[in-house]
């Protein structure tokens, strides 16, 4: 029995002279909702493209991405091909520039399922797009059927986009930022159709995205990257509670809150990110670490956890000497 | 004395586009105060950006006034695109200053100011040497603050200033401004669709439905308090990451904003809203309330109205 779940064990992904991805390690198991949060440059969409198999050539990928025991790293393009949109599905930022703005939505809809799911039947195909945008929550789908994308407004088209990818019933959906572009009460919108049909699925999510806040509402666990690296995981009410590493600390200290008196200094993280050509011997945080200490610079801290059972992979981890007490 | 540096006048400005007129800013009056801040909120396409191209001279507006003491500089949110990309820093910072005086070249007293103005910003005298594209987002956000200071005016206008930048660069940033304003005593106009950074900054806040005001008043008061509607699925909209798993009883807002083409004859949130009665179709509600506070919906109306007469 298939138990549809995704693996990545020591992901580095390496262009020319910069390694953007470094040790990735992170697991999502069926009808979870797994997080990747980190700021610009942290590596996490690099790792939603590496999943997927669309990174340019010239990247040099290492370790293991196993989606139910098979390597994708090792799989040829026409399995890949297969596997994209079947197994796993994506979407993205920008609704807009994922739609081609010359066919209507029903085209592009149609197309999925005609070459996807290799349904001959024009009408069924017809029947079953109209479900799906039904599904997304898009009012009156037979009028949309025809419409172009740029009569939609952004949210209104990451519904379609939406639409586009649950046509390949996806196992895994991975939703890079999609709700960055949106308008805050669009944004609330989208996430609640995705925790939506993911619950009605049984779908797994991959959710990347810049904004704690947003993984908050959606996530059941998180991963938070730092300069292609993991340095924290957990599930999501503890990683707010006790954040361990001093990264994930400062970064949710650095939001303003409600709580916090107005106009009071807000806590920030001095210096910036190490460049991904930068060859670092230690903590990858060490630089801007208030907590830094000599170890720090001079040895990788590993992963600090807690262990599941059955050998699963940790639940809480920290990459960070000071989080030792997880063993 | 005059207690105001800035201040519209019922403002209005629609652009005609292949498909109609566009009305992007239909009613608009606001005042600010010396030394405060004031914060437009609202989603995209409510004529937040028009409204301050307005303010400070960009575009003429189709009605109402602006009268401003000074000209008033502006920083945008794309911090790599609101500067010359073949001037260093200091150049950049300096280029008011040369305009004024109808200068080319920069003298000593350029140097000194540049030098100066990076210091009241966070940048090192190193980084006046740099372009643009060696800056990061922060840095470049900090030369155009830098830049508006030029000038030392009295008043600012942000335009979304901190949406482009890391949580950790925004901090710094709303640090800075908080700083400056203290330190200069600046009035700040700031756009803004973060309810977090609005509340964080601002003293004063106006919200902006599809061109119109539909409540304003002080942050504490319309943020904690919120009585339009649109302003209540505003706030439940907002996400957080120190109550995210409390049970909020939250308003969900319908569907999407109106046709900009149109021009409905009622109120402008009335097919969104879950209070809307018979009045709201057929009569476009005013701003009402106390000077300090005021909103413009009928349902609320009676209620001010209620209490008043409880009171009376």
């Amino acid at each position: 029995m298939s138990s549809d779940r995704l693996e990545i064990r020591n992901l580095s992904i390496q262009f020319s002279m910069s390694r953007p991805v470094r040790d990735v390690e992170l697991s999502v198991s069926r009808g979870t909702a797994v997080g990747i949060v980190g700021e610009s440059g942290s590596g996490k969409s690099l790792t939603a493209m590496a999943i997927m198999g669309l990174l340019p050539a010239q990247a040099k990928v290492s370790g293991e991405i196993l989606w139910n025991g098979r390597n994708l790293l090792h799989e040829n393009a026409l399995d890949m091909r297969e596997l994209r949109g079947r197994d796993i599905a994506m979407i993205f930022q920008d609704p807009m520039s994922s739609l081609n703005p010359s066919f209507t939505i029903g085209f592009q809809i149609d197309e999925v399922l005609r070459f996807r799911l290799g349904m001959r039947d024009a009408r069924a195909r017809r029947e079953r797009g109209i479900q799906l945008l039904n599904e997304v929550g898009i009012s009156s789908p037979e009028e949309r059927w025809s419409a172009f994308p740029h009569s939609l407004s952004g949210g209104m088209s990451q519904r379609v986009c939406i639409a586009m990818a649950l046509a390949g019933e996806p196992k895994l959906l991975i939703a890079d930022e999609p709700t960055t572009a949106l308008d805050v009460t669009i944004q609330f919108q989208i996430l609640d159709l995705l925790a939506q049909l993911k619950k009605q699925r049984s779908m797994s999510l991959l959710f990347v995205t810049h904004d704690l806040a947003v993984a908050a509402k959606i996530c059941d666990q998180i991963s938070v990257f730092y300069a292609g690296r993991t340095v924290e995981g957990n599930l999501t009410r503890g990683l707010f509670a006790h954040p361990r590493h001093p990264y994930t600390e400062a970064l949710i200290g650095a939001r303003p809150n409600p709580s916090q008196l107005a106009r009071t200094r807000l806590r920030f993280i001095g210096g910036s990110v190490p460049r991904s050509t930068d060859k670092i011997s230690g903590c990858i945080f060490a630089s801007r670490c208030e907590k830094v200490f000599d170890r720090c610079r001079g040895e990788v801290p590993p992963r600090y956890g807690v262990s599941g059972r059955n050998g699963t992979p940790d639940i809480a981890f920290a990459s960070c000497f000071l989080a030792d007490d997880l063993k | 004395m005059n207690d105001e540096v800035l201040s519209a006048e019922s403002l209005a400005k629609s652009y005609r586009t292949a498909g109609g007129s566009v009305h992007s800013v239909r009613d608009v009056s606001l005042k600010l105060k010396r030394g405060k801040t004031l914060a437009i909120i609202g989603e995209s396409g409510c004529g937040k950006s028009t409204l301050a191209r307005m303010l400070v001279g960009l575009e003429q507006p189709d009605r109402g006034k602006v009268s401003r003491a000074t000209l008033i500089p502006m920083v945008f949110q794309d911090s790599l695109g609101s500067l010359h990309p073949r001037r260093t820093a200091k150049r950049l910072i300096v280029d008011p200053v040369l305009i004024r005086d109808g200068k080319i070249r920069m003298t000593r007293d350029h140097d000194v100011l540049s030098i100066r103005l990076a210091k009241a910003v966070g940048l090192s005298e190193e980084h006046l040497e740099h372009f643009p594209h060696e800056l990061s987002g922060g840095q470049r956000q900090r030369v155009n603050i830098a830049r508006a200071l030029a000038l030392d005016p009295a008043v600012i206008l942000l335009d979304e200033p901190v949406s482009a930048l890391d949580v950790s660069i925004q901090a710094q940033i709303l640090n800075l401004l908080v700083e400056l304003q203290e330190a200069r005593g600046l009035s700040i106009i700031f756009i803004s669709h973060d309810l977090s950074v609005v509340r964080h900054l601002a003293h004063d806040v106006q919200v902006l439905y599809f061109g119109s005001v539909v409540e304003e008043g002080t942050v504490a008061e319309v943020l904690t308090a919120p009585q339009h509607p649109y302003t209540r699925s505003l706030i439940s909209s907002e996400l957080s990451v120190v109550d995210f798993d409390k049970h909020i009883s939250r308003v969900q807002i319908r569907g999407e904003p109106p046709s900009p083409f149109k021009i409905q004859s009622g109120c402008s949130y009335v097919d969104r809203c879950d209070q809307a009665e018979v009045q709201c179709k057929s009569a476009v509600p005013k701003l009402q309330g106390e000077p300090s506070r005021r909103v413009a919906c009928f349902p609320e109306h009676r209620k001010q109205s209620q209490r008043a007469g409880v009171r009376a």
